[in-house]
């Protein structure tokens, strides 16, 4: 009836997708991400998610974390995390951040920032 | 280990910055999710961090967590369920990746899941890599030296399975360069020959692996006859 033969070449791929992503599912087991379960289990929740696991999430928080920091220029030999940097990594995100600059409280305030473009 | 800004010449650096009582239970948990995001800062490189910054960046931490729960959950219910499953949890990382796009965004789910940019992208980052089953185990035999890439990349074991823990921390740095050379494939296979029963490394605390062991012997672990 549904004969379909031209499924049977996809279902190899996807059936090799398949196969890596359960054992990739089963070594993430393993893998212990930086931030604790725990603080995962509390803000899913607090989201109203439900699931017995969640293994994925924290990698998944964790490998947007780490490609958001990848992305900061590098300005001197020690790496600090700056707004700047930050907030201009952000913007490919879509997330705009915008910090003030300085506090109006003396004339001479935000004049070094005024003359160096953000 | 976590400091607010290191170029401050303080003595010495205060072991946890945060010593004020949190207030509320959100409070709390953002400080315990600013110290994790402070350890990723480091690993990743950052020796210090403006506190601003980091304060920000925890803030869209939680808020990447929520929206992943929260997009997550919606899938669930947009198919009549209550509990979230894998693909539930695909989907929604589908839809936050889309707004930097990745690629197989423009036929988004009209092919398999599974075969998403944004998995793969994942499976990248934790450094694992796939190896069919199909093909067999090719003993290579592994140089120690970091300058020894050898033909098109390929690096070599020797005794894999014996010295299984100091490889596994040497083994990073040869993982990551493979992973960036796209020319490698067959690697031998390593991600099922791993005996990390009980073994806890340094930085790196293993969970005791028992919930795999009963998953199959040690030929098959991770591999799942459907």
């Amino acid at each position: 009836m549904n004969g379909q033969p031209s499924q049977q070449q996809p279902k190899d791929g996807r059936h090799d997708d398949d196969a890596a992503l359960t054992e990739f599912l089963a070594s993430l087991m393993d893998y212990t991400p930086t931030i604790p379960d725990e603080l995962v289990e509390h803000y899913l929740a607090k989201s109203g998610f439900q699931c017995p696991d969640v293994r994925l999430q924290c990698k998944a928080r964790q490998s947007a974390v780490i490609k958001d920091k990848r992305d900061k220029q590098q300005k001197d030999k020690r790496l600090i995390l700056t707004m700047e940097d930050l907030s201009k990594a952000l913007r490919e995100y879509g997330v705009n951040v915008k910090h003030q600059e300085y506090f109006a409280d003396s004339p001479s305030a935000g004049l070094d920032a005024a003359s160096r473009e953000e | 280990m976590i400091g607010t800004s290191l170029r401050q010449k303080q003595q010495p650096p205060p072991l946890d910055v945060v010593t004020p009582i949190s207030e509320s239970e959100s409070e709390f948990s953002f400080t315990i999710a600013r110290v994790a995001v402070a350890q990723i800062c480091q690993s990743v490189g950052f020796k210090g961090a403006q506190s601003s910054a980091l304060e920000a960046l925890t803030d869209i931490t939680t808020r990447y967590l929520e929206a992943i729960a929260k997009l997550g959950a919606a899938a669930s219910n947009s198919n009549r369920r209550t509990q979230s499953n894998l693909p539930d949890i695909i989907v929604a990382l589908e839809d936050l990746a889309s707004v930097q796009g990745f690629p197989g965004s423009s036929d988004l789910r009209s092919h398999s899941l599974w075969a998403s940019a944004v998995i793969k992208d994942l499976m990248k980052l934790v450094n694992w890599r796939h190896v069919p089953s199909w093909l067999p185990p090719v003993p290579v035999v592994e140089e120690k030296d970091k300058e020894a890439e050898g033909k098109k990349g390929e690096v070599k074991w020797e005794c894999w399975e014996e010295r299984e823990e100091e490889k596994w921390e040497c083994g990073r740095e040869t993982v990551e360069r493979e992973c960036n050379n796209e020319n490698f494939q067959v690697s031998g296979k390593r991600g099922k020959v791993r005996f990390r029963m009980g073994v806890a490394l340094d930085n790196q605390v293993a969970r005791v692996g028992n919930l795999r062991v009963k998953g199959g012997a040690a030929a098959g672990i991770g591999k799942r006859v459907w």
